[in-house]
């Protein structure tokens, strides 16, 4: 199987902070949601994977070709769109792309022009008059308009407002149409990944936790809540992470049918959203588990 | 590679127009410091000397300002071609400045100013060498540390230049030492060689200030993580 992104073992060292053997691979035509909290080392592992800073250890592939040195020919088939987009404030759209079109070789004009317009801006407007929201759609028109088989997005939705993320998501479904392209994902908002990540990975204090299919993951975790007297030390070993109250628990689990037949009757299971799952491996990494 | 440096410098020259203010002086200010060229004096090249530092300063602040260096890192350029762009720019804003000194030159001279003597190669040779000097210890700090630290670097070393310069122009005969006004005299009535073997000299310095310089800025921000 022909990968769109390979990361093995990347490491990076920062004084406080560790970025530690680093492994997950995107498959050709697939979207991968990069999760984690603030600091976990998403930005690090995608500047990593950009060579926007150098590594102490490790190996990027993208699309069968491994990056470090001279990397423009794989350049020319990633789309780049990251959190802080850094265009000249006083050039307008049409002038940005003029300027970053002789850059590709794919780059194809019209098409930057037909997505501009798509994503509803105005090619006569500053980048400085720009909302946020509108500049994470310049640099996707940007990204797009040469062809890139694979999109790297760090935080593209961060701090943005809930109709803008999904309408980025809409722009990604569409993207992702092409059975050529990958989407490489990254953010904290993981609802933005319910509706069109394939994959999860997840970074947690420079490590992965896990890496894998979405559908698996949330078929896997349930949500276990129930009296608090009921959990015993047992049926603490089989959560993943447990939030206490006076009176009940909460908790995540790989095991819930096991737990809610140890904890008795009074428990409900529910289903796990990315963001529970998140929520309770972060906390139960805390909590020592 | 060639290409990527061309569009690099057209997207630098590009960034300082879309600054009216910025752009305007900045042109207006090139022109005006190439037609005063004529006159072959220290203060005309003083003039090179501010048009090179504020040149070398604005286009690195507008990438800090607006954040592009990040972006441009991660097109499909080499980091050694965003290098030589920078460089380039000097050279092409150099070359600039001698046509329109050149023209400016000769049109005086045609206009019959009997006063105005044509440009010597040897006032190029310095102009070079002034462009040379500035660009050579500024740009590897600029590459290395991002232009809000360099600047802390290199402002002092540019206003000792820029001091020394005043102090030279403003100096009177009577005042200071024999010896000190002996020099400061030679610098002022005669600040670049009329002879060959001197102006080869100086572009020859030009040539090693940059020959050392660039593969210095290369290396420096072939490492700078962003």
């Amino acid at each position: 199987m022909e990968h769109a992104l390979k990361v093995n073992g990347l490491s990076k060292h920062y004084p406080g902070f560790m970025l530690s053997a680093v492994s997950f691979s995107l498959e050709r035509g697939a979207v991968m949601g990069f999760i984690g909290r603030n600091g976990a080392g998403k930005t690090t592992t995608i500047k990593l994977i950009m060579g926007l800073i150098r590594k102490d250890a490790g190996s990027v592939e993208v699309l069968g070709r491994e990056m470090g040195g001279d990397d423009s020919d794989n350049k020319e088939k990633i789309g780049f769109v990251y959190d802080e987009h850094g265009f000249y404030g006083n050039m307008t759209i049409r002038t940005i792309g003029r300027l970053v079109a002789p850059f590709y070789r794919n780059w194809n004009q019209e098409e930057f022009a037909r997505l501009v317009m798509e994503f509803g801006l105005n090619p006569s407007r500053k980048a400085g008059e720009l909302s946020r929201g509108q500049r994470t759609k310049l640099a996707l028109a940007l990204a797009l308009a040469h062809g890139a088989e694979l999109l790297v997005l760090d935080e593209p939705t961060s701090g943005l407002d809930p109709v803008f993320r999904s309408d980025l998501v809409d722009i990604l479904y569409c993207v992702i149409q092409d059975e050529r392209k990958s989407i490489f994902f990254s953010t904290h908002n993981t609802t933005d990944l319910e509706r069109i990540a394939d994959y999860i990975t997840f970074i947690e204090d420079g490590k992965i936790v896990f890496s894998e299919c979405k559908d698996a993951l949330l078929e896997r975790y349930r949500i276990v809540k129930g009296p608090r007297e009921r959990l015993s030390a047992c049926g603490r070993e089989m959560c993943v992470g447990i939030r206490e109250t006076r009176t009940g628990f909460e908790a995540l689990s790989a095991s819930a049918e096991d737990l809610s037949a140890l904890v008795g009757e009074d428990v409900i299971v529910e289903k796990a959203n990315l963001e529970d799952i998140m929520v309770y491996c972060v906390k139960g990494a805390a909590d020592g588990k | 590679m060639a290409s990527n440096i061309v569009n690099l410098i057209r997207k630098d020259f590009c960034a300082l127009w879309s600054e009216k203010t910025m752009g305007l002086t900045f042109v207006g200010l090139l022109v005006m410091c190439a037609i005063f060229a004529s006159s072959l004096t220290f203060s005309s090249l003083m003039f090179v000397f501010l048009i090179a530092s504020s040149y070398t300063l604005n286009v690195f602040s507008l990438e800090e300002k607006f954040r592009t260096e990040r972006f441009f890192a991660s097109l499909p350029v080499r980091r050694r071609d965003i290098v030589l762009a920078r460089y380039g720019e000097i050279w092409a804003i150099a070359g600039a400045y001698f046509v329109v000194a050149y023209l400016a030159n000769a049109v005086s001279i045609l206009v019959g100013k009997t006063e105005v003597r044509p440009i010597p190669l040897g006032y190029c040779a310095t102009v070079l060498v002034i462009l040379a000097f500035t660009t050579s210890f500024t740009f590897p700090f600029y590459f290395k540390l991002g232009p809000a630290k360099a600047k802390a670097v290199t402002t002092p070393l540019l206003a000792s230049v820029l001091a020394i310069s005043v102090s030279i122009l403003a100096m009177r005969p009577s005042g200071g030492s024999h010896q000190v006004m002996k020099v400061v005299s030679a610098v002022r009535n005669s600040p670049f060689p009329r002879d060959l073997p001197h102006t080869l000299l100086l572009m020859g310095a030009a040539i090693l200030l940059w020959g050392v310089s660039i593969p210095v800025a290369v290396a420096l921000y072939s490492r700078r993580d962003f």
